[in-house]
């Protein structure tokens, strides 16, 4: 599995660069101005990460399933995108036998984030509220789940070194994490159950 | 309280949770049955951000239940009005 953070400005955001059946989508979803922008530049860095990563692939596309996930659609691969702010990250695991999850959250989130966890998670802050809440997010976003299933959730997290171990959402997982000034990035990966 | 003026509060309340306010100001004057996820980048944080403090301003809890049907096929500014004034037991 691979994993690139960057800043989004690394990536166009020319809508000129999606594929048609992208710009459908697009306009189907009607996002407006910046948020807009995102969604382009989300699609392009996916469609890098499979040329960096698989270069022997053939030409693909993202298509955005109905929860809002990216499916590549043309290789046979597994990503998973996150953004917030300026800054991206994506997940890529070759094949489609791994769900995947990667979450990027900056640490301007930290303030915002303790009372959010004391008040969805029984056991409430645990660790580093920003890593806290990326390990919760990338195992949400490995398993397909929404925000509601944090809810009341009895979710146990603990971090050794650059590892993260989340337990209490359905089976535990075993997550990396890197962190930097800015922001921290959780990736995993698991067979589906 | 009004659907109007619940509408009015929750735009604020939206603008101060969002971590970039300048980038969530589109939500001060966007339709409210729009997606608010068409309109500024209304990530899980800002969203859990705005229950919070929405439980705190109207002085409700907000069940899962309810979190879910105001969330599913995209948060809006209407349908959130209509779970808090559900469950203050307005409607």
């Amino acid at each position: 599995m691979k994993v690139r953070a960057d800043d989004l400005s690394a990536v166009p955001g020319d809508p000129g660069l999606l594929r048609v059946a992208e710009r459908r989508e697009l306009l189907a979803l009607r996002f407006r101005g910046l948020r807009r922008e995102e969604w382009i530049r989300g699609r392009v860095a996916i469609r890098r990460a499979v040329a960096r990563w698989l270069p022997r692939a053939s030409r693909c596309r993202v298509h955005t399933e109905p929860s809002g996930a990216p499916l590549v659609v043309g290789v046979d691969c597994t990503v998973s995108l996150s953004h917030d702010g300026r800054w991206f990250a994506v997940a890529l695991a070759p094949g489609r036998a791994l769900r995947v999850g990667v979450d990027l959250c900056r640490r301007v989130h930290a303030g915002r984030l303790a009372p959010i966890l004391r008040r969805f998670i029984k056991r409430g802050v645990q660790l580093d509220p920003v890593v806290q809440w990326a390990a919760l997010e990338c195992v949400l976003k490995m398993r397909g789940l929404g925000i509601a299933a944090l809810m009341g959730s009895d979710a146990k997290v603990r971090r050794a070194g650059r590892r993260v171990w989340v337990e209490g959402i359905g089976p535990g997982a075993s997550l990396c994490v890197i962190d930097r000034p800015e922001f921290v990035v959780v990736w995993g990966s698991e067979e589906p159950q | 309280m009004t659907t109007a003026a619940v509408v009015g509060q929750l735009r604020t309340l939206i603008v101060t949770a969002a971590p970039d306010p300048a980038l969530a100001e589109a939500v001060r004057r966007c339709p409210a049955d729009v997606p608010l996820d068409t309109v500024m980048p209304f990530s899980s944080v800002i969203a859990l951000g705005v229950i919070v403090a929405v439980e705190d301003r109207f002085d409700i809890v907000v069940t899962r239940p309810a979190m879910q049907t105001a969330f599913t096929g995209g948060a809006t500014l209407e349908k959130l009005a209509a779970m808090i004034q559900r469950l203050q037991g307005n409607t």
